[in-house]
């Protein structure tokens, strides 16, 4: 066994070592990013339907329609005010009441928060009060 | 001592091959998780719209299967079936698959412009015409002879 092999073996374990460590790192990163997205994605789910059988339940409450108007439609206010207290968001969750263009009905958007405040994750769905038995055919 | 350095080196990189292919597999399949939830968010959206389209002059359709509507439209005064045939919610189109009414409950499918397809329950009151509840979507897969957008 000559210096010079011993040289280059150990430059050889030192590098490929190194490099295999790096992409251990990147690889654990990745499967901790991957299961903290699949835990928020699954929080997401369960608020959306939380906030689905809560309408469900509570949705003959007259107060959260827009009582100014013929049509029937919820009242984003009320319904954020209600939803608030009903449904309650884990930290770092925001919510959003937000009425369609068309009048079809209200956008819930539940939104994921990243450390610098922006969105990272986001569920939208709209919701109708005719869904819920609140609108008289 | 070179031959044995080599195989060593050898089995690091693979090893930590095959962990970054796994990783990277994983993170594929929590956003193919992530699309198919936003996928069911945009067939409940389009149910909840045709529930406030199926409502005034249009409720009266629902008493018959969609596809008497045309048939019925003379019974129902008023209505017109093809707002409830098709619509667009978020600037994403859908179309009335078929609407199957029974005795207090409907079954409603719908298509997305994209091929995605979803069933959901409707609860509804005595008289046939008015809506009391929606079940959550049950997604039917999606339709490959759709244009995919």
């Amino acid at each position: 066994m000559s210096l010079p092999e011993v040289l280059i073996a150990s430059l050889l374990l030192a590098s490929s070592s190194s490099a295999a460590l790096g992409v251990w790192s990147q690889a654990l990163a990745t499967w901790q990013q991957s299961g903290m997205q699949q835990q928020q994605a699954d929080d997401l789910e369960l608020l959306q339907l939380a906030s689905h059988r809560w309408l469900t339940l509570v949705g003959s409450q007259p107060s959260l329609l827009k009582s100014d108007l013929d049509s029937c439609l919820f009242d984003a206010g009320a319904l954020a005010a209600a939803s608030d207290q009903a449904v309650p968001l884990p930290q770092g969750m925001t919510r959003r009441w937000v009425v369609d263009s068309d009048q079809l009905g209200v956008w819930q958007e539940l939104s994921v928060l990243d450390g610098k405040g922006e969105v990272w994750l986001q569920r939208r769905q709209l919701f109708s009060p005719a869904a819920y038995g609140l609108c008289q055919s | 001592m070179l031959p044995l350095a080599l195989s060593a080196s050898a089995v690091l990189l693979l090893g930590s091959a095959s962990i970054h292919t796994l990783s990277l597999k994983g993170r594929l399949r929590v956003q193919a998780a992530i699309d198919q939830d936003q996928s069911a968010d945009q067939l409940r959206s389009a149910a909840q719209a045709f529930t406030t389209l199926a409502t005034g002059a249009q409720a009266c359709l629902l008493l018959w299967p969609s596809v008497e509507w045309v048939l019925r439209k003379s019974s129902c005064t008023g209505a017109e079936p093809l707002s409830l045939l098709e619509g667009t919610v978020a600037d994403q189109g859908w179309q009335l698959l078929s609407w199957q009414p029974a005795p207090g409950s409907g079954d409603l499918r719908l298509a997305l412009a994209d091929g995605r397809r979803g069933s959901f329950k409707l609860k509804l009151a005595g008289d046939g015409v008015q809506i009391l509840g929606l079940s959550d979507v049950q997604l039917i897969g999606r339709d490959r002879s759709e244009p995919q957008l």
